[in-house]
């Protein structure tokens, strides 16, 4: 945990990079990991830095690791949250050229499983498994109805069971 | 692979990872640019005034210096004045005649019954046409005047919603016989409700006892046999709803149901269930089976789309056929 002190702004910017550097890496491979999309993956991250620039520059509270992983968990749900109908296909489209190639530590299979998923279908199985939401949370998190939701995660639970199964077979 | 094995692979997945260095050195650019800004800027209820309140994503844009993006915003907003003019002239019938869109000709009605598991799911269409499966234990035939899409089929239920659907509250469900009411979505906690004890006959006094209101409709026949017809939806005073359930949902429940052919696996969580809500009514239909238990059939819609329920039972629950074989 690093506490910024309010001594000067200069310190405060310095101090607010070396915050930065230390936690870049965490943030950046969650959220990758979870959308998969290195072009998304930067935005949060600048987002949950931008957040926390902010609340060093109002008050003297700390920034911990755990604030910086909520934020950004929250910012990817925002995103996702806005992939609509109407807008989803042009993000999907813009963020084809984005999709990573699977981190070193990373899980081939599964990765490239996900890889085949929408975002939208993707984003409930990370957040009822991972996040351990319950499937009206995600409903509430995504925008979407309760029985939308409920239909999207049978969907994609089966989707991505598939693609594992095909990708088994190659 | 099973929901744990899902979770902890999933998990492995959010591991660190250090961006590139033209990656961090963007990102400690506009953090380093957004911190200037609040520490010379006037105090956050000004800011907050003039639109800086807490940042919601946005498409990528951050390249664009800011006069750049205010020739975008402008530009963004002349396409859609043009946009819009050009939809109001095409409703007013404007003197150019619209270009011509391709229509996809209506998929053509297939007599032959195709078996509802034999198709992919999830996304399977099913174009008009007859349909039977054996999933319910009880054959069962059924006929398709329009397209619906399988959302899943298993052993004890299968469901079908509209096409396109994700945002469409619609949902056929069959199943072989109602199990209990949850105000938890947790399967497992069906164990704590007495699963299977309730008569599959005494819906009415089973319903009585909890916070749902049921209107009970006139009996119809399905396949020759005498249903119950219930229309369902949770009191909008009860206060034991799930707690999780959306705001505009409140309050809801779930209800499980139990299978003839199919036990529950609560390590699945894959009891056949659906959620019931204040905002949407679920037609229940309880078909008398000689010497067993009943089929269960649910149709649902929101209060939108209530005139779908009565397109239901007068199209496709009217071809339904059980024992067909």
């Amino acid at each position: 945990m690093l506490s910024v002190a309010a001594s000067s702004s200069g310190k405060q910017a310095a101090d607010l990079s070396a915050l930065f550097r230390s936690h870049a890496a965490e943030i950046y491979g969650l959220v990758l990991g979870r959308c998969g999309d290195r072009a998304v993956a930067e935005e949060v991250l600048a987002q949950t830095f931008e957040a926390a620039a902010r609340q060093l520059a109002r008050s003297n509270d700390e920034v911990s690791a755990g604030w910086l992983v909520t934020v950004a968990r929250r910012r990817l749900v925002d995103h996702w949250r806005q992939q609509r109908r109407g807008v989803e296909l042009a993000s999907r489209l813009a963020s084809r050229t984005n999709h990573a190639e699977p981190p070193p530590h990373a899980d081939p299979e599964l990765w490239a499983a996900l890889s085949s998923l929408s975002p939208r279908q993707r984003a409930v199985l990370i957040l009822r498994y991972v996040d351990d939401w319950s499937v009206a949370e995600v409903a509430e998190g995504l925008g979407m109805s309760l029985r939308a939701a409920e239909s999207l995660l049978v969907r994609a639970r089966s989707s991505l069971r598939s693609a594992i199964d095909q990708g088994a077979r190659r | 692979m099973n929901d744990l094995e899902l979770a902890r692979r999933l998990r492995a997945n959010e591991q660190p990872l250090e961006p590139d260095d033209d990656v961090v050195a963007r990102v400690e650019a506009r953090m380093l640019e957004v911190f200037e800004r609040a520490t010379t800027c006037p105090p956050p209820a000004t800011r907050k005034a003039a639109g800086e309140g807490d940042p919601v994503f946005v498409t990528p844009s951050r390249s664009a210096p800011p006069s750049q993006r205010s020739w975008m915003v402008i530009a963004a907003a002349v396409a859609a004045l043009a946009l819009v003019s050009g939809l109001l002239l095409m409703r007013s019938g404007g003197d150019r005649a619209p270009a011509a869109v391709p229509v996809p000709p209506p998929p053509s009605f297939h007599d032959e019954p195709q078996n509802v598991s034999s198709l992919p799911f999830p996304g399977a269409r099913f174009g008009p046409g007859v349909y039977e499966t054996g999933l319910l234990g009880e054959p069962l035939r059924f006929e398709l005047g329009g397209e619906r899409e399988l959302v899943f089929a298993r052993p004890g239920e299968f469901l079908l919603s509209h096409p396109g659907s994700t945002d469409t509250d619609f949902r056929i469900a069959l199943f072989a016989r109602l199990g209990g009411w949850s105000t938890r979505e947790e399967a497992p906690d069906i164990g704590f409700l007495g699963v299977g004890s309730i008569d599959p006959y005494d819906i009415e006094s089973w319903i009585a006892e909890n916070d749902v209101i049921a209107r009970r409709r006139p009996d119809i026949d399905v396949a020759g046999r005498s249903a119950e017809v219930y229309d369902v939806h949770v009191d909008p005073a009860s206060e034991n709803g799930f707690p999780g359930c959306p705001v505009e949902a409140r309050p809801c429940f779930w209800y499980y149901s139990v299978s003839t052919v199919a036990r529950p696996d609560p390590m699945r969580r894959e009891v056949p269930s659906g959620p019931l809500g204040a905002n949407a009514t679920s037609r229940f239909y309880v078909v008398a089976i000689d010497g067993a238990d009943p089929v269960f059939i649910e149709a649902s819609a929101s209060a939108d789309h209530l005139d779908w329920l009565d397109e239901f039972e007068t199209t496709i629950l009217r071809s339904v056929e059980l024992g067909a074989g």
